[in-house]
């Protein structure tokens, strides 16, 4: 298991490798020269020539790639052009934000997900298979920053229920679990879990069927099993799929919380994105991208790991 | 050696054996998705939106680009606008309408070129297998170890806002999710005993490839594909939400949908048109790509 | 001779033979299942019983309603499908009537049953210890240490070496054999009383089907329970069976004690399922298969249901659905019995002799010398080759014009890697093939164009050797194409057209789909794209392998006949010792990758020297009415070793009552033992000289 591991880790680093120079490859397809924003316009070629050599532009790019890279893995992520401050910084203090609310969405999308999955798989092409597909198609197909968009006018501007914007009362602040602060996670989550959703229904769905047509499901009645006993065996079969699928998600929802994050304003990373972009904070864009990029690697890790641990029939030589 | 020869049969000489003559696989297909009433109402919505794009111009009610400062933000059902005003008092009718065609255009393009690119890496991969699939997967991993979202904002983010770097974007976004499917297909198809019962009659890897692989490859990727046009839209008109995709003044329902969004508290159902427009042609995708898939599904 | 009507609802009984208080009795049995508006009725109006310590076999080729019987009795038929009518008792409790809650207790605690797919029967990602306990516990009230010592016990009476550290172990570390054990152990948990066994050894290699069935036979023997067995193998029936049943077209047509069956099968499908059995005393002579299939069972008969298969049919068997009759000690559905007909004299049947191919002198057509294919095995992040799986190790063949060749063994010993190899779809890692003379290995596409040209394949699935998206004519005139023979379109149209006239089809079917066709006329069109390049020689790898018994006679006739027209070449990958005594002018039998044996048929099978040829050969169910009680001299025992890892010496050692020091140490030269009978072993003069087979 231990051997196992340390392979899959190993397998990880050239992804990690090249999703890092992807990142660093942003910087370089975006139109313009990196300099011009921080240059003043009447700076002279003198003082252009001295920042290249300055930032290292006048070298080889693998070179600016590898100075690039182990900054990067000393957590220098470089300086926001916006702000000043270092891109890390102002990440890690994103990325918790992000976090919470992904987790809450996964959760919420894998419970009523699963629920409608199972349900549908094992009442097959009975109303409630029918209903159950229903909900799960919409749920694929709603654009969720739209959906955002109308939670708001049911629940903030009709109903004055829930706030509409925002990650606690009176703009920043730390977060708390309570109710106070809470109130502003209900909408974005809920908006949020709609895709996971309908994925994981869609997925235990057809996981449950086909799990239910093999032979040994007629073996477990044979063997006088209750409806309860076929029932327990199905969902140690289902498991380990449904839970690397919701891992997936999670992994999807960290890195396309933007859409969300913009609507409700929850100050995130997708919602530093959204600056980066708007300011054209190429800093702090890249560093954005590349940290939450490492997420979803290292995500996969764990799902992986996790999946072969939960299913004995993938080999773990 | 007469090997470049095409497999297709001439036609049939008599009319008793054109009687006895099977439908094709896509007949088939297109048979059984006309008697499925859900592939028929995905179909229609689509085809009428289609419709709506080509003849835009002839069909808006009023001039879609006409701004008026005392007709702002007026609600469903005003007088000559039936589905209201926007924040600069234009016909939300017209926009709607007239936006069709960018957003179509956004969601189904990057989706046909990364078919096109996708299938033809992929099947290179699968067929070729050993070094070149290693080379070819393993790169595509590294485009596939981004979230789609994040990838196409990265990539947006970074070369600026517009409607042919949203292209691209997006192109990219598609052609490793389509590549990795492909070449899944072609390795199955690859083992089957057909194909070696052609390679036992000595027939050419390019021959094989595009009688047995192609056929039988192609089906499914274009069904992973048609899913991927709903994902498309969304995707394409949340760029252009965030304002990376096209812009102002051109009508796009993401885009009117992000300058729509301080209406919300004034006119709420307006503001919320553009996104029903997306929710309706990406559930007639998703709706056609799933009845297709089980049309595909030969059990008989 | 009584005559007793037994109809749906008749609860009327005396007509078979019934010992003392049957265990299970089934009676007018009746299943329908609607889809669609259409009713199909696989089981329609079953009766039989059985008594306890015996064994009733259901005989019958698929789609006659032998699987659904068995799933009706415990109730466990998919939702689509209802019992419409019948009786099922078991010790005098009605079961259709008990209450679902009460029928748990009787699945799995007082009806055991086994799956045929081994491979799918067990829960994945369960160790085999949870799963027997699950029905331990369910069953005998055990607790969790007591049931998990009686799981061991149960493992070790079904013969799991090991037991207790096995217990935690999951499915797929079993091998197909050893999952059935484990299966068989599952059932009995619960004691039953009846045991369902539904074509428990058909996806097992010769050998261990053995084992399975002795093992089988063994427990119900000392348990005393009774046994349904549902089987197509007439073997099988001989070998277990105290009690026979035949079922055609879902109703049963004779019943009988097996003694009296194999004497004297009354019942004309039972005749014709004797006489498509090929074996050695049918050699040159035509198997005599029914024509036709099973009809479609949604339809209401009005007459016999196998009058338009049957060459004694007369016009009251279309009009008159036949009554049972007794005949001695067993029952038939049929009029040839009927007092009012006049009985006609019934015989074996056999086709037309032909003459044997003439032995060729000369170079042969193929020849394998010292062929190898190792595939690497691979492991870890840079893929780096950590061993080799010795498919094939060295194999030496030769293969003259218009003969038959079979190559015998079990699963996984390497047979269709060297069938692969001579068509140069698998590179050799080694030795070489010879088309005619000239060595084929590495050569370029072009230069094996005229190998191609005239060796040609059929492979063994049906339904995975068809391309699905392409007609039945583009499939034939495929090879045509691609090797340029047979001129231009028209005159490969005619040729397409004659070929598929000449395997039994139309030529209008060019214009049709694989899947429009059944798995035998798949295998004919199979056949027709392999002749279509005219070839010498084919490649048969398991042709029959995927079909009935009645359909594989069908195809070996054809694939006689076309031998006898075309003078082909045929060498026959097969694990079927029956066909190979059938069909083979040579057989060489293969063991992990290596030929242990080799000779003309004749010699090889009527005086096998290695004990892997002999322990094959008594694998193999004798189908004879005499007592099933004989068992093989020299079973094999265990399963396959791996080719990765094959055993040091004599690969057979760790399997063979033979085995001695010397075995164990080097791998035997061959040695010659007259008439071109080769062997490879330390013992073979013993083995043919002590062992002799018993026949």
């Amino acid at each position: 298991m231990i051997f196992y591991l340390l392979r899959r880790i190993v397998y990880t680093i050239p992804i990690m490798i090249g999703v890092a120079f992807f990142c660093f490859l942003l910087v370089h397809i975006s139109p313009g020269d990196p300099l011009v924003s921080i240059l003043p316009p009447d700076a002279s070629i003198e003082l252009q020539k001295q920042l290249m050599r300055l930032y290292g532009f006048d070298r080889p790019w693998y070179e600016q790639f590898a100075t690039w890279f182990w900054r990067a893995l000393n957590g220098d992520l470089g300086t926001s052009i916006a702000s000043g401050r270092p891109v890390a910084t102002e990440v890690m203090r994103a990325v918790g934000n992000t976090l919470m609310l992904s987790c809450m969405a996964t959760l919420i999308g894998f419970l009523f997900g699963g629920l409608f999955g199972f349900v549908a798989g094992y009442f097959r092409d009975s109303w409630v298979d029918r209903v159950a597909s229903a909900f799960s198609v919409l749920g694929v197909s709603v654009p969720h920053y739209w959906l955002g968009m109308v939670l708001v006018i049911i629940f903030s501007s009709w109903l004055m229920w829930l706030p509409a914007t925002g990650a606690g009362p009176g703009g920043s602040g730390e977060w708390a679990w309570d109710w106070a602060h809470i109130q502003f996670m209900v909408l974005p989550a809920i908006t949020m879990s709609v895709i996971p959703m309908g994925i994981i229904a869609r997925t235990v769905r057809a996981l449950v069927a086909d799990i239910l047509a093999q032979e040994f499901v007629v073996g477990l009645r044979a063997k006088g099993l209750t409806d309860l006993g076929i029932f327990l065996h199905v969902v140690k079969n289902a498991a380990p799929t449904a839970l690397a699928v919701m891992g997936l998600q999670l992994g999807y929802l960290l890195g396309g919380s933007i859409l969300i994050e913009t609507v409700f304003s929850w100050p995130g990373t997708g919602f530093l994105l959204n600056s980066a972009i708007f300011q054209r904070d190429l800093p702090l864009l890249q560093g954005t991208i590349l940290v939450l990029a490492t997420f979803f690697v290292v995500l996969n890790l764990l799902v992986d790991v996790l999946q072969t641990t939960l299913d004995p029939r993938i080999q773990r030589s | 050696m007469n090997t470049n020869v095409s497999l297709t049969l001439p036609a049939p000489t008599a009319k008793v054996e054109a009687i006895e003559r099977s439908p094709g696989f896509w007949s088939g297909v297109i048979a059984k998705l006309m008697r499925d009433p859900v592939a028929l109402g995905a179909c229609a919505v689509l085809f009428a939106l289609i419709l709506i794009a080509v003849f835009a111009h002839q069909l808006v009610p009023s001039d879609p680009y006409q701004t008026s400062m005392i007709k702002r933000l007026k609600p469903i059902g005003f007088d000559g606008f039936p589905l209201g005003t926007d924040e600069l008092g234009r016909d939300m009718l017209s926009r709607l309408m007239l936006g069709t065609r960018l957003s179509l255009f956004m969601g189904i393009t990057p989706v046909l070129i990364a078919f096109v690119i996708g299938s033809g890496i992929g099947i290179l991969a699968g067929y070729a297998g050993g070094l070149i699939n290693t080379l070819i997967m393993r790169t595509i991993d590294i485009l596939y170890a981004f979230p789609s979202v994040l990838l196409a904002i990265a990539l947006s983010g970074a070369l600026g806002a517009g409607i042919g770097n949203a292209l691209l974007s997006l192109t990219i976004v598609f052609i490793p999710q389509i590549a990795r499917v492909a070449e899944s297909v072609t390795t199955q198809v690859r083992g089957r005993d057909y194909v070696e019962a052609a390679r036992a009659s000595g027939a050419r890897p390019f021959t094989i490839v595009r009688v047995h692989v192609l056929g039988n490859v192609l089906g499914p990727i274009f069904v992973f594909a048609t899913s991927l046009i709903a994902v498309s839209m969304i995707l394409a008109s949340g760029l252009s939400f965030l304002g990376l995709g096209v812009r102002p003044p051109e009508p796009e329902w993401g885009l009117m949908l992000n300058t729509l969004r301080t209406a919300i508290y004034t006119q709420p159902w307006v503001a919320a048109l553009p996104g029903v427009m997306i929710f309706i042609t990406s559930i007639s995708f998703n709706l056609l790509s799933d009845s297709l898939r089980s049309a595909m599904d030969v059990k008989s | 001779m009584i005559d007793t009507v037994l109809e749906a609802g008749d609860t009327e009984d005396g007509v078979r033979p019934v010992s003392a208080g049957p265990l299970l009795r089934v009676e007018g049995l009746k299943v329908v299942i609607r889809s669609g508006g259409r009713a199909v009725r696989p089981v329609d109006g079953v009766s039989f019983s059985i008594a306890a310590g015996e064994t009733f076999a259901l005989l019958g080729e698929s789609g006659c309603g032998k699987s659904m019987t068995a799933l009706a009795i415990n109730r466990l038929l998919p939702d689509a499908a209802v019992i419409e009518g019948g009786e099922v008792s078991l010790g005098g409790d009605d079961i259709l009537r008990l209450p679902e809650t009460r029928m748990r207790s009787v699945r799995g605690g007082r009806v055991g049953m086994v799956f045929q797919e081994p491979a799918t029967s067990l829960n994945p990602v369960m160790t085999v210890g949870a799963q027997i306990c699950e029905a331990l516990q369910l069953h005998r009230k055990l607790g969790a240490a007591a049931a998990r010592a009686e799981a061991r016990l149960l493992l070790e009476s079904v013969g799991i070496p090991g037991a207790d550290s096995r217990l935690d172990d999951y499915p797929f570390q079993f091998s197909g054999g050893m999952k059935q054990r484990v299966m068989i152990a599952m059932a009995l948990a619960g004691r039953p009383e009846l045991l369902i066994a539904d074509e428990p050894t058909t996806a097992l290699d010769v050998t261990i089907q053995a084992q399975v069935l002795d093992l089988l036979a063994g427990l119900q023997a000392e348990r005393g329970m009774a046994m349904l067995l549902i089987t197509h193998d007439l073997g099988v029936v001989a070998r277990m069976a105290h009690g026979v049943g035949v079922m055609y077209a879902g109703e049963l047509v004779e019943t009988g004690p097996r003694q009296a069956f194999f004497q004297t099968p009354l019942h004309p499908y039972a005749r014709k399922l004797f006489a498509a059995l090929p074996d050695g005393a049918r050699r040159g002579s035509m198997l005599d298969a029914p024509v036709g299939s099973v009809p479609a069972l949604d339809q209401a008969f009005t007459g016999c249901r196998f009058a338009e298969r049957c060459a004694q049919a007369f016009d009251r068997c279309d009009d008159e659905s036949p009554r049972w009759q007794q005949v001695g000690s067993q029952a038939v559905r049929c009029h040839l019995y009927d007092a009012d007909s006049v009985p006609r004299p019934l015989h074996r049947t056999s086709g037309a002799a032909f003459g044997q191919a003439d032995a060729s002198a000369g170079t042969p057509l193929i020849e394998v010398r010292d062929l190898a294919v190792h595939f690497p095995v691979r492991k870890g992040v840079l893929r780096r080759v950590v061993g080799q799986v010795r498919a094939v190790d060295g194999v030496s063949l030769r293969l003259g014009a218009g003969r038959t060749l079979a190559l015998v063994g079990e699963s996984g010993c390497g047979k269709t890697t060297v069938g692969k190899a001579i068509l140069q779809l698998n590179a050799a890692s080694a030795g070489a093939v010879f088309y005619k003379g000239e060595n084929q290995t590495g050569l370029t596409r072009e230069a094996l164009m005229p190998m191609r040209r005239a060796v040609q394949m059929v492979f063994q699935d049906p339904f995975a050797s068809l391309n699905p998206r392409l007609r039945v004519g583009e499939i034939i005139e495929e090879g045509m194409v691609s090797l340029g023979v047979a001129g231009d379109g028209p005159s490969r149209r005619r040729t397409v057209d004659a070929l598929l006239e000449r395997i039994g089809l139309s030529a209008s079917m060019r214009w049709r789909y694989p899947h429009e066709f059944s798995g035998g006329q798949r295998q004919r069109i199979a056949i027709a794209r392999a002749l279509a390049v005219s070839p010498d020689v084919i490649v048969c790898d398991e042709p029959t392998s995927a079909l009935d018994v009645s359909v594989q006679a069908q195809l070996l006739n054809l694939m006689r006949e076309l031998q006898r027209e075309r003078g082909l070449a045929y060498l026959f990958i097969t694990h079927n010792l029956a066909v190979v005594e059938y069909l083979a002018d040579e057989v060489a039998v293969m063991y992990l990758g290596r030929i242990v044996e080799h000779g003309p048929a004749a010699r090889v099978l009527g005086a096998p020297a290695h004990p892997y040829t002999r322990a094959l050969l008594d694998a193999v169910p004798k189908i004879s009415a005499g007592s099933s009680d004989s068992l093989p001299a020299l079973a094999v025992a265990s399963d396959l070793p791996s080719p990765l890892d094959p055993p040091a010496g004599c690969h057979f050692h760790p399997r063979c009552g033979l085995a001695s020091d010397i075995c164990r140490v080097s791998y035997p030269a061959e040695r010659s033992m007259g008439g071109g009978h080769r062997v490879r072993c330390h013992w073979a003069d013993a083995s043919a000289r002590g062992l002799r087979r018993p026949d």
